[in-house]
């Protein structure tokens, strides 16, 4: 080795010998931040009894005070030989009389102790290049069979913020998989890249207690613990809405309203300007 | 460092690794063949000065900026997420010493650093013109493991890419030795991750803002990179994850019957699997109705009998863009019969083949070995063999 080749690792290692001392250099605190991208975990909420089932019922609707986006059909869709048989316009934003359909609305996961089990896995199917459903609750760790019942191949690639949890292709005809990768909990896009307008989102959580919207932007969580809780509604363009319910045996009433203003939340980037 | 095609180029790369050096580098390369010591003494003497200015340059930063990366020491044993050699999960990680990281960063230096960067963010000062640019480190994204398509690599992996490079780019294969490898593998975890506030990135502003000042304070820790992560939540919280379960695609049972694997290739290529749904189909649109007639007659399924979906806009590539995939590029899937395939070697063509289409490509290409059996993926390696034949 001739010395100009140590140059480098003099360097290095004075460098890195004089620069040891510096203060900010600290070392590991061993706390590790993990990926996920858990929806608003609230470390100061109050927890809950140790029960795992309560009485309670958290029930209301969600409003819808604004002017939609209008859903069209999207542009790709009108080219592909196997979605192109039918007209179907995005099921981005779906409002009926002022109530906002497909909004998420769950306890927010970090409050309750008990450990939940999940009875059997959660499915989304491939239908007319649409998944059905488009947004869905599960409990963190639980498994999602995968159909496609589609005269076409779909890739289903999920991901949580910028990380792939998997990508899978899957013919006409090819039998479900069963994903158990949403092991933690966070807001899970699913997406295919052939037929781009096609989105799924998997919101798993600690607790099993959500629910999502119906067309007349109702919803209704039975059998919650007495407790205080921040409740959270998620909807894919307008995003994230928080408010502390008191749940004690009986039934309690939510109203979230959105105004249509909202920016899109960071978990569904940009998905009209694609589509449209 | 090699350029873009520099695959000829066996000599290993000798870059200077702090960027304040290279000046000084090419004064002394007239001395530098000297064999006189008093010569020696005034090039260490040289040395010393420009190390001064180095670790000036360098220390100025002991306030916000951190240092490189790559100048740093290596003072503690890491864990990382591993798999043992049968493919199964080392729960508790893999702890690797202090000592072996250090020989990995020297090797680093001396080898990576230039294209791959002190920080290993690809962006070295010899990556400038590299189409395509060197992988970003940080990220722990790697697109050719034998594992399903957005997992995280194993090392052996890494070790087939490091050994053997990546045709089509300017990674070409290091014949170091193995503890050299095996010690560079390992040091290339412990990046912190990729900042937190990328223009593209999909976190709220506020989280940037906590996720940067988190890197200022303890750039030594930062936010784990995906080899350092653990689970947050359930049961094994705290413990690392894994890297990537190892597809495997067994043996070709196609031996002896070459010719019916192509033909069996082709069908699944643009029909069942609709590779060219990305890729570009080889047969033309009367080709592709005649072959979709004559599959349906034979099939006994019905699910084969429908017709093939036979794009308006047949051949024209599917690209993704930067946007939507965690590489930061556009990425346009290869023309299987012209473009270089980047893990595929030319003396375990097939099974390389039969490799990717298994476990995908790194998140972009999905992972067939779920819905394809391996009798298939095997015969679309045949049909992909011979594309690249004619």
């Amino acid at each position: 080795m001739s010395t100009r080749s140590l140059y480098p690792f003099a360097a290095t290692l004075l460098a890195a010998a004089l620069c040891s001392g510096c203060p900010d250099d600290k070392k590991p605190t061993g706390s590790s931040t993990g990926a996920s991208a858990a929806p608003a975990v609230g470390s100061s909420a109050p927890k809950a009894g140790g029960s795992l089932f309560g009485k309670g019922v958290i029930k209301g609707s969600v409003k819808f005070e604004g002017e939609a986006v209008e859903m069209e059909v999207p542009k790709k869709r009108k080219e592909l030989e196997h979605c192109k048989s039918k007209d179907i316009v995005l099921n981005a934003v779906i409002v009926n009389g002022e109530k906002l359909q497909d909004v998420y609305v769950g306890i927010a996961p970090g409050q309750l102790k008990g450990k939940y089990k999940p009875e059997k896995p959660a499915e989304i199917d491939q239908v007319d290049c649409v998944y059905t459903p488009r947004i869905q609750g599960i409990l963190a760790g639980q498994a999602v069979t995968i159909k496609n019942s589609d005269p076409t191949m779909h890739n289903v690639n999920a991901g949580l913020g910028k990380k792939t949890l998997f990508n899978t292709g899957q013919p006409k005809g090819a039998a479900p998989i069963k994903k158990e990768e949403f092991e933690e909990p966070g807001i899970y896009r699913v997406k295919c890249d052939i037929h781009t307008w096609m989105r799924a989102f998997v919101i798993a959580s600690d607790n099993p207690f959500h629910a999502v919207t119906d067309k007349d932007g109702g919803f209704k969580i039975e059998k919650v613990p007495d407790g205080e809780y921040k409740l959270v509604a998620w909807h894919s363009q307008y995003g994230k809405k928080e408010q502390k319910v008191k749940v004690k045996g009986g039934e309690v009433s939510v109203v979230f309203t959105y105004d249509g203003i909202e920016e899109e939340p960071p978990e569904n980037k940009g998905e009209l300007n694609d589509v449209f | 460092m090699s350029g873009p095609k520099g695959a000829s180029d066996s000599r290993p790369a000798r870059c200077p690794a702090p960027d304040s050096a290279p000046d000084s580098d090419s004064d002394s390369d007239s001395a530098s063949d000297s064999d006189s010591g008093s010569a020696a003494l005034v090039q260490l003497l040289v040395a010393l000065a420009v190390v001064a200015v180095a670790v000036a340059a360098v220390c100025a930063g002991c306030g916000p900026e951190p240092h490189p990366w790559a100048l740093r020491v290596m003072v503690r044993d890491y864990t990382f997420a591993a798999r043992d050699h049968k493919g199964r999960v080392v729960p508790e990680g893999r702890t690797v010493s202090a000592e072996q990281l250090e020989r990995g960063r020297e090797a680093y230096l001396s080898h990576c650093a230039c294209c791959h960067g002190l920080n290993g963010d690809g962006r070295g000062r010899c990556a400038v013109d590299l189409d395509p640019p060197p992988r970003d480190l940080r990220s722990g994204n790697i697109k050719f493991g034998a594992v399903r398509s957005g997992a995280l690599v194993n090392d052996d992996d890494l070790l087939r890419i490091l050994r053997h490079g990546l045709s089509g780019t300017a990674m070409r294969g290091w014949h170091l030795r193995d503890s050299d490898l095996h010690a560079v593998i390992q040091f290339i975890k412990t990046f912190p991750a990729l900042p937190c506030a990328e223009p593209r990135s999909g976190s709220e502003p506020s989280e940037n803002e906590a996720c940067r000042q988190q890197l200022s304070d303890y750039p030594d820790s930062g936010k784990p990179n995906a080899w350092q992560q653990t689970y947050t939540w359930g049961d094994k919280k705290g413990l690392p994850r894994p890297t990537g379960a190892v597809v495997r695609v067994g043996a070709d049972p196609w031996k002896g019957r070459e010719p019916a694997a192509i033909i069996e290739g082709e069908a699944l290529y643009h029909l069942k699997a609709e590779c060219m749904s990305c890729h570009p189909a080889h047969l033309d649109e009367e080709q592709l109705v005649a072959l979709a007639r004559r599959r349906a007659r034979a099939s006994r399924r019905t699910s084969d009998r429908s017709p093939p979906d036979i794009r308006t806009a047949l051949g024209e590539p599917v690209a993704l863009p930067a946007k939507d995939n965690p590489y930061g590029l556009e990425i346009v899937p290869p023309n299987l019969a012209r473009d270089p395939l980047r893990s595929v070697r030319g003396d375990s063509e097939l099974s390389d083949l039969a490799r990717l289409i298994a476990s995908g490509v790194g998140g972009i290409m999905p992972a067939w070995d779920e819905s394809l059996t391996a009798h298939e993926i095997w015969a679309l390696s045949y049909y992909v063999q011979s594309l690249r034949d004619d």
